[in-house]
């Protein structure tokens, strides 16, 4: 069960911030790793013909009081999601902004540190099933 | 700042007012109301008129001596007066008016960061205007998947026309994918224009998240009647939504009514999977222990009231397999828009898009299509990418687009049987001979003719092999 390696990516303005609280936050199977921008998010496309298993990719985008802006261009400008990454957004967000957010793609919002430990299970099984 | 209430008496004094009037500010506020003098208040109550114009602006005058030494009437107008202009506006129907003084300054004096915050007038545009391009873009796409003359095109186009035309439930069973989600927005977006929207991934909810997620909607829904408004909950693979998730989802369906829309993404498989093969409940009991309870039904996965709601307006989008004819029409239509939005400042025109070649329309025809529309329009996207000149062959799309065969794998299993049912050869003799003249053909055609070297190759002694040769 433990197997499944899944990819989670840090960036945005208050990567550290959130990048210490994965690690201490969420179990040892996921492996955060920080990118400088959301620019460095590589861009894997799934093959479908392939057997091997899927790799799950959460890219959890920490932002600050600057809003959500970059979130939403980035996203607006790339070609269709794939069903293999899962969008995180963390920061204090407005209800519009949320909204926003999840209309561009996003599936998760975290306002303080803690509600990592809420959304853990979620992610987890979100990424077995994908993997499966 | 002061508020009057409906039968005239002053109830509240902001701190800088009773300062203003020389009353301590330490002393608890409903003190410093009492020990106003009723001359003072006479002077804060708005005149009656007010009642019709919601507003007024006058002059009032207070005599501060007079507010001091209670009862001594009004022949110390000689002490210190305090003159100031005052405003007054009457809450609603309420009765309260809320009064005050001081200096104010024109809209144009206060600058925009201070009505706003910082930045905020910037980041809402921008926001406005990413929703704006993103609500196009969703619109285009769309379009396009409700494009082509095929039967399940055309009954997916009545059915998005009828939905669109009013708010209602929808259920959409299709695969949450990007064209999918992008439908669903375009039918949220022209149904009901600027209702509130929440989007939630059904998967990834528990009862616990989805009440955290749809808390502003159920916040603007649950307000009093006047300022209720609507909502709209956006739920991506509905089907594999836990079931507490899905308990909470009904009762709110039940206790706000119309005022809470759903827009459910059900995937036809597993829909159709489970009714298939656990039915019904079969047992009247289970049935009738679901019913009283309102539990959702284990057996269908989903919850039978939030079933009769995905029912009631139904959208299936077929699936491009099952549309082969649309296909081509799809293409186009997608390269056309790739090529438009690839290069946006050139404004290019449709003449200089590269023409689909007929073995690229071939190979796209052929092929099962495992991740339906978006697999389609990647595709289209990178063929541009590729191309060299003004024509897209096979080579330019995707290589598992262009080395799709059709089946070998399945031409294998077909024959056997075939072979069962029509089995009938000659003569096995004459078979098992020109079998063998075809394996010392080759063995011939790799030792280079050398007898020795092929009777090596196929394992019998060169003599044997001479003898065959021979024969």
């Amino acid at each position: 069960m433990n197997a499944v390696k899944t990819k989670l990516w840090v960036t945005g303005p208050e990567t550290e911030r959130w990048f210490d609280a994965a690690r201490v936050m969420w179990s040892t199977d996921f492996h955060p790793e920080t990118l400088s921008s959301l620019g460095d998010v590589p861009i894997h496309k799934r093959n479908l013909r392939s057997s091997q298993p899927i790799t799950p990719e959460v890219i959890l985008w920490a932002g600050d009081q600057n809003g959500i802006h970059e979130l939403t261009q980035w996203l607006h400008s790339r070609t269709p999601q794939a069903d293999h990454r899962l969008y995180i957004a963390a920061g204090q967000w407005s209800d519009a902004e949320r909204s926003v957010l999840q209309r561009f793609g996003v599936r998760l919002i975290v306002s303080e540190l803690t509600d990592l430990i809420a959304i853990e299970h979620v992610v987890r099984e979100w990424s077995l099933r994908i993997s499966n | 700042m002061w508020i009057i209430d409906a039968v005239g008496d002053l109830i509240h004094l902001s701190p800088a007012m009773a300062e203003w009037l020389g009353k301590s500010t330490e002393t608890d506020e409903s003190q410093t109301v009492q020990t106003v003098s009723e001359q003072w208040v006479d002077a804060l109550r708005p005149d009656p008129s007010i009642r019709f114009r919601g507003h007024q602006t006058r002059q009032i005058t207070l005599s501060k001596h007079l507010g001091d030494s209670k009862g001594l009437g009004e022949s110390n107008l000689s002490d210190e007066a305090l003159t100031a202009v005052a405003h007054w506006v009457s809450l609603g129907n309420s009765g309260y008016t809320i009064g005050c003084v001081g200096e104010f300054l024109r809209d144009s004096e206060v600058p925009l960061s201070d009505w706003l915050g910082e930045g905020g007038l910037r980041q809402e545009s921008l926001l406005r205007e990413l929703i704006a391009k993103h609500q196009t873009s969703n619109a285009r796409t769309a379009d396009i998947l409700l494009a082509g003359e095929s039967d399940a095109a055309v009954l997916l186009r009545r059915r998005v026309t009828a939905a669109t035309s009013m708010r209602c439930h929808l259920g959409l069973f299709t695969p949450t994918h990007s064209s999918s989600r992008e439908l669903a927005l375009r039918l949220h977006d022209t149904s009901a224009p600027g209702e509130s929207l929440t989007v939630v991934d059904g998967a990834l909810m528990d009862a616990e998240l989805l009440e955290a997620y749809a808390a502003p909607a159920i916040q603007s829904i649950n307000q009093h009647d006047s300022h209720r408004s609507n909502a709209t909950l956006l739920i991506e693979r509905l089907d594999e939504m836990p079931d507490d998730a899905q308990l909470k989802l009904s009762q709110w369906v039940e206790v706000f009514g119309d005022h809470l829309r759903l827009i459910g993404m059900l995937d036809p498989a597993s829909v159709v999977d489970n009714h298939l093969h656990r039915g019904e409940p079969n047992d009247p009991l289970d049935a009738q222990i679901a019913e009283l309870t309102h539990m959702p039904q284990a057996v269908t996965g989903i919850a039978k009231p939030l079933m009769n709601l995905m029912r009631a307006m139904p959208i299936t989008v077929p699936r491009l397999k099952d549309r082969r004819e649309d296909i081509p029409t799809l293409a186009l239509a997608l390269l056309r828009e790739a090529h438009r939005s690839g290069q946006p400042q050139k404004r290019m025109s449709d003449s200089d898009m590269p023409r689909l070649g007929r073995d690229a329309m071939d190979a796209l025809t052929l092929y099962p299509w495992p991740n339906d529309f978006d697999e389609l329009a990647e595709a289209m996207v990178s063929a541009l990418g590729r191309v060299v000149g003004d024509r897209i062959g096979r080579d330019h799309l995707p290589l598992v687009i262009r080395s799709y065969r059709v089946g070998p794998r399945t031409e294998s299993e077909q024959e056997p049987e075939k072979i069962e049912n029509n089995f009938r050869i000659e003569s096995l003799d004459e078979a098992v001979q020109k079998y063998e003249r075809k394996l010392i053909d080759q063995a011939m055609e790799a030792s280079q003719g050398n007898k020795a070297e092929a009777a090596r190759r196929l394992g019998i002694s060169r003599a044997r092999l001479l003898r065959k040769l021979d024969g």
